[in-house]
């Protein structure tokens, strides 16, 4: 298996394997320049995938420790049912660290410095609202989309009739995943939708997010 | 038992602080780190300043110079000697560029130095004045030069160094030759300690850290160590090879004969040498230089295993360095298998443009480590 050469400096970690994918196929069509199997010795940082919520919180101090040379982690995980708790337990972190977090999480996403440490966090799916990767993919739906309200009504049918499977918390996995089922390729994962440009990323969201990865990790 | 460790201008370690310890400690990091130079600080720490020791520490990086024919000038030698200890080799008569090993203690302005059990060695200027009480009595009576005076110009002084613990103090004038030995041992009561070096298998001090634990419970745990390579050892014992030097032999339960330790191999020597020295140190310290030294790696997580027990029942603390992966992760392996074994610690140093930090890792922090496989070397 080809290794990544150098210890990279800066680190984004990530939930899972769909945010992993994302944040690659988002990175490459913005320019982002990001340290991968393709770019093994360039990029400004790499991605890891922590492999759930309680991982990636748990490893973000010795993350940090793991060598002198790291110097900027970022993270981004999901608001899920609760923004403010999310909030809240990211900013015992942060604070353990030395770093100093303001009240609320601004909606251009977090970027904290201390000595020569910077920090950032992002809260799918837009710092803001409750939710996660799926509700921030479902901006990425483009704005004359015809199928998206189809979907929509369709569960919304399901739902009265109670047969759907999923449970409501999980209810914009299955609005992103009836909507890529749709498309040209049916079960065109999420990250994938983004490179053929079912997706699209000239949202405002979507912006903000890459300004915060471009400001989090050019230095 | 250190809690924790400040150490300042000693050899590379500038200004160190490790805000807590444990029972076990083990120092990583790249070469010139000053992985060992801080068991070296820890020694002499323990040995509230013994010359002996330090005089020996200085001799093993052949930094003891003597007084030669070209240069008779014992003090311009001992204070070249003795600035080997000190940050960038800088002979100062300044408080602030004294070398000082101790722990910290929290206060109101953070972390601070504790002063109380605080080793310090200092240069310092001295004059000797002779008073005369009578006619035949004469008494020497010594001038420090220090406080304000510090930045005066003076002639015709003396140079010292100085050790201080606390509020006692040493002070050892280098205008004359060395002595075979020194016959300051330190300040106050020392604490045991047992300082193990890369090379040491020092048969004269094994056969004596032996006869001290004969016919005590602590043979049998030497026998259990030596069992992680040799299961069947039975009994070990030392005897006179010539008249200087006594050797071990080694009884196994298969056979009736004796065998000469060092005829099988460097693993259960090192083995030998670290358990006597483990069990030698009762209340004090035990230092490992480079722990894994002759030990393949199967061996080193069981040699942990026992390092750790025996350190809590007899109160010992532990300091080792490594370079090898394998000590580490037998290391790690010990601490999160055994939920029982409380207190081990990783340390380490890293080598900033010249200015050495420390990185602690506790138990909790190896394991998320290990979990996500977080390379940490």
């Amino acid at each position: 298996m080809a290794r990544i050469q150098n210890h990279p400096t800066s680190l984004l970690l990530l939930e899972g394997n769909d945010d992993f994918h994302v944040i690659h196929s988002l990175c490459k069509q913005s320019g982002v320049p990001i340290r991968n199997l393709e770019n093994p010795t360039g990029g400004n940082f790499s991605c890891i995938d922590c492999k759930g919520i309680d991982g990636l919180l748990e490893q973000i101090e010795v993350r940090f420790k793991s060598s002198p040379l790291i110097t900027t982690i970022g993270v981004i995980v999901d608001a899920d049912i609760n923004l403010k708790n999310r909030w809240e337990s990211l900013k015992v972190i942060i604070s353990n660290l030395a770093f100093t977090p303001p009240e609320n999480i601004p909606p251009t996403g977090l970027i904290l410095n201390h000595q020569n440490l910077r920090m950032g966090v992002w809260i799918m799916p837009n710092n803001n609202l409750n939710g996660m990767l799926e509700d921030f993919i479902s901006f990425l739906v483009p704005k004359d989309d015809k199928l998206l309200p189809i979907v929509y009504s369709t569960l919304l049918n399901i739902e009265q009739e109670n047969l759907n499977k999923y449970s409501l918390i999980h209810k914009a996995k299955a609005v992103i995943h009836s909507w890529l089922s749709w498309q040209g390729d049916p079960g065109t994962p999420m990250g994938l939708a983004i490179t053929k440009r079912y997706l699209t990323t000239d949202n405002e969201s979507c912006k903000l997010l890459i300004n915060w990865l471009n400001e989090l990790f050019n230095r | 038992m250190l809690d924790s460790l400040y150490i300042k201008n000693y050899r590379n370690l500038q200004a160190l602080t490790i805000s807590s310890l444990s029972r076990v400690n083990l120092i990583i990091g790249k070469n010139n780190t000053g992985k060992s130079t801080i068991l070296e600080a820890i020694a002499i720490y323990a040995s509230k300043g013994d010359l002996n020791l330090i005089y020996e520490l200085i001799s093993e990086r052949g930094e003891n110079f003597k007084v030669t024919e070209a240069n008779k000038n014992a003090t311009e030698a001992n204070m070249r000697t003795f600035s080997s200890l000190f940050s960038n080799r800088i002979v100062s008569f300044e408080h602030e560029e004294a070398i000082s090993i101790g722990n910290v203690e929290a206060s109101l302005f953070g972390l601070q130095q504790s002063t109380e059990k605080l080793i310090s060695l200092r240069f310092i200027r001295y004059f000797d004045e002779i008073q005369r009480d009578s006619q035949t009595i004469t008494s020497r009576k010594r001038i420090l030069i220090d406080g304000e005076e510090l930045n005066k110009q003076f002639v015709n002084f003396k140079v010292g160094l100085e050790i201080r613990v606390g509020q006692d103090s040493y002070l050892l004038p280098l205008d004359e030759d060395r002595p075979m030995r020194f016959g300051f041992k330190g300040l106050g009561n020392n604490e045991r300690v047992q300082f193990i070096r890369t090379r040491n298998i020092d048969k004269a001090i094994n056969g004596k850290l032996w006869d001290n634990i004969t016919l005590t419970e602590k043979e049998q745990f030497v026998i259990d160590a030596l069992k992680i390579i040799e299961p069947s050892t039975e009994r070990i014992a030392f005897i006179e090879e010539n008249l200087r030097e006594r050797t071990s032999v080694i009884k196994l339960s298969n056979s009736n004969r004796v065998f000469p330790l060092r005829s099988m191999g460097d693993g259960i020597n090192r083995i030998l040498t670290i358990i006597l020295a483990l069990v030698n140190s009762d209340n004090g310290f035990l230092l490992i230089d480079e722990f894994e030294n002759g030990l393949h790696h199967t061996v080193q997580e069981q040699l942990w295993e026992i390092i750790f027990q025996l350190s809590q029942r007899l109160n010992v603390q532990v300091f080792a360095t490594t370079h090898s992966e394998d000590c580490i992760i037998g290391f790690e392996n010990t601490l999160n298998n055994n939920s029982n074994l409380l207190g081990g610690k990783l340390i380490r140093l890293d080598n900033i443009n010249g200015i050495i930090k420390q990185v602690e890792f506790n138990a909790n922090e190896l394991r998320i480590a290990n979990d996500y496989n977080i390379e940490i070397r």
